[in-house]
């Protein structure tokens, strides 16, 4: 009773700030009725050990998808998490694993966060398109990756890194406490400090924000080196969690990344989203996969689910779209056999 | 001055003078480069990316972005690779169903942005997305083999004279020079450049953007048709560098992001430059673990250089137009040439 009263509060506020609320509100319920219900497909699952290896494999998804997240609400993309996850992880266990060190954790933090730096020098004042400025330097970091390991992954994991992601605090492994940590301070960040409500100006109207004031290429820049912080810090836990590093460790967030942003109903075109919204998703992509891997379904189908939820949510939350679909069901209710005209631009 | 200027703004020509220069270079950087077999050779790298640049110009100049290249590509090359079977009529076969399957994809990527009004690098991001998960469904892992007609077969002469994959670049550049001469292709230059004009003036917008994505999609397939005969196999996942490269190719070749200038033509020139690299950087003897970085590199600087050649041109459309305003320039046809491209 009180959970859903609380759910109810966070969700009008959202309302009045994004006009998404409902949305993730239903999708949070979808996620909560999915878990009891993925138990007749297999006995195993929705006991507490899953939903908890859920929560605690979502709080990665959430991480990064927080710096996509800022990304995207600018209204760029940044594909080039992929290999920036990978980065961070090889030299993790490359420079951190057997003495950890506050510099070393920093300087790779830095790495991370100069990729970062580089993609938005590129998008703002070279004018790059940001997926090619980001394709570009995934590929290339990418093959740095490779040229510095040479193919293979030197060093072990540090044993803080396996202790926070694989330890327990009161019975509830810590990883989940990072996931509503991470939930709250995200918020936070967008919703309560300036250099979030700049990146809502930037995202929806970058002429009138700069005629506010606002430094939108420093907004820009900084959206993308909190990305590659994120995708930093993202790499960090993988190793923790995975108990070592590869060089395609990164390579599902290029796809998940994006979606838990979009299925958590921010718009693609930037200014408008939430980030309560992309942890919903986050849990809810990792459930859904989570049920899908029981199921026995390949990898292959779990890929075009999210391509497909990808397309339904952008689908469903473009309002042009919304239009079309009433005013294509008033026509069949008012009159028959026209529907054609429907597809036709109204100016 | 004039000459070097016009030239420097046309990303075709660009692309031409940057292409003749890497081959100068990659002659002297290796022996026989001038045989017949090389020829061919560099004709077999450059086809795909060159039939994939065409659709994606198509779509760029439109106004669009098309991330479903890779997807579409993957699906050919995995239908060949494990239905084509070893005759040649299964691998006729074969191929028709990859091209329908491109058909198909470019007519959801189309009734998405057309009709439905998705934002089209949305709207094709899921769909490439779909795309890989199906290719991963009909093809597990890399593998499969083709009939000898595809593979050695389009890679191979007519008459041990003209490469396949000349004909097949012959194809796309007539191809592109007949489109932009007909009223489709005015069309798509119009909705390119000042999408709300081009539909007060009675272009069919939604019609035009669908057609666009089908036949790039049918392009992209083409692509991966090509793309099988290089390798003779499938791959599920070798997509995403293959992508790279065709939006590489139609940076270089000039045409702008956003839509409304370009020519396949200058993309078609930049497939060859990227070819040409890749054989340049194997003859330099770089390793393979850092072509990835080389190849990122020419991705940025090639954008860069197609923004450099846009803002020269301009610059210079601006001095034209106050040349005409303060009269120094005599109205002659060239004035009548500027003002009617305006």
């Amino acid at each position: 009773m009180t959970s859903s009263a609380d759910v109810d509060q966070r969700g009008a506020k959202g309302f009045r700030l994004s006009g998404q609320s409902g949305y993730i509100v239903a999708i949070l319920a979808l996620t909560v009725i999915l878990m009891p219900l993925s138990r007749l497909v297999s006995p195993s699952l929705g006991s507490w050990s899953t939903v908890s290896a859920i929560l605690v494999v979502s709080s990665m998804l959430t991480l990064v998808g927080f710096g996509q997240g800022l990304v995207i609400l600018v209204g760029e993309l940044d594909l080039s998490l992929p290999s920036i996850v990978s980065l961070a992880g090889v030299l993790t266990t490359a420079w951190l694993g057997s003495s950890p060190s506050l510099v070393t954790f920093l300087q790779i933090i830095g790495i991370c966060a100069l990729i970062g730096l580089a993609n938005g020098l590129g998008v703002t004042l070279l004018k790059v398109p940001s997926f090619i400025m980001t394709l570009g330097t995934q590929l290339i970091v990418a093959g740095a990756a490779l040229g510095y390991t040479k193919g293979t992954v030197p060093g072990t994991t540090p044993s803080f890194l396996a202790q926070l992601m694989l330890g327990h605090w009161a019975g509830i492994p810590i990883p989940i406490f990072l996931l509503v940590a991470m939930a709250v301070l995200g918020t936070l960040i967008q919703r309560h400090t300036s250099f979030g409500r700049r990146l809502y100006a930037v995202g929806s109207n970058r002429a009138s924000a700069q005629v506010a004031g606002v430094h939108v290429n420093r907004v820009i820049i900084g959206a993308f080196v909190l990305s590659g912080v994120c995708a930093a810090l993202t790499g960090m836990l993988l190793v923790g969690y995975g108990g070592g590093a590869t060089l395609g460790m990164g390579d599902t967030f290029f796809l998940s990344s994006i979606a838990v942003v979009v299925v958590g109903g921010s718009s693609i075109l930037g200014g408008r989203g939430s980030y309560l919204g992309t942890v919903v998703a986050a849990v809810f992509l990792t459930t859904i996969s989570t049920l899908i891997q029981s199921l026995g379904i390949s990898q292959g189908w779990q890929t075009f689910i999210y391509g497909f939820l990808i397309v339904a949510v952008v689908g469903l939350l473009n309002q042009e779209l919304y239009g079309h679909l009433t005013r294509t069901v008033r026509r069949i209710a008012g009159s028959s056999g026209r529907s054609r005209a429907a597809g036709e631009p109204t100016a | 001055m004039k000459a070097l200027r016009s030239a420097a703004t046309n990303g075709s020509v660009l692309a031409g003078l940057v292409l003749a220069v890497m081959y100068v270079v990659y002659m002297y950087s290796s022996v026989d480069v001038l045989t017949i077999e090389n020829a061919t050779d560099l004709f077999n790298n450059a086809a795909p990316l060159v039939v994939a640049a065409t659709g994606l110009t198509l779509v760029i100049v439109s106004g669009g972005y098309d991330l479903s290249i890779g997807g579409v590509v993957v699906i050919a090359n995995v239908i060949l690779a494990t239905q084509s079977g070893s005759t040649t009529q299964s691998g006729l076969l074969a191929i028709a169903v990859a091209l329908a399957a491109g058909l198909l994809v470019g007519a959801i990527n189309g009734f998405l942005v057309a009709y439905l009004g998705v934002q089209s690098i949305a709207a094709t991001l899921g769909t490439f997305i779909m795309c890989t998960g199906i290719a991963l469904v009909i093809m597990p892992s890399p593998g499969g083999s083709v009939p000898d007609f595809i593979s050695p077969g389009l890679n191979s002469t007519v008459g041990g004279v003209v490469p396949v994959a000349f004909l097949v670049v012959l194809a796309c550049v007539l191809g592109w020079l007949i489109l932009r001469r007909c009223r489709f292709g005015v069309h798509i230059y119009a909705l390119g450049s000042d999408e709300r004009s081009a539909v007060q003036s009675g272009i069919r917008r939604a019609n035009v953007k669908f057609r666009v994505f089908v036949g790039a999609g049918f392009l992209y397939a083409a692509a991966g048709v090509m793309l099988t005969a290089q390798t003779a196999s499938g791959d599920p996942n070798g997509s995403a560098l293959f992508m790279v490269l065709v939006f590489a190719a139609v940076a270089i070749g000039g045409t702008r992001f956003g839509g409304g200038r370009g020519s396949a033509i200058g993309s078609i020139l930049g497939a060859g430059v990227l070819a040409v690299l890749q054989k340049m950087l194997f003859a330099l003897g770089v390793s393979t673990f850092y072509t990835g970085i080389v190849q990122g590199a020419v991705l940025i600087l090639a954008v860069l250089l197609g923004q450099v050649s846009l803002g020269l041109a301009q610059r210079s459309r601006v001095s034209e137009s106050t040349q005409l305003i303060h009269g120094t320039e005599p109205a002659g046809p060239q004035a009548a040439q500027t003002g009617g491209q305006s």
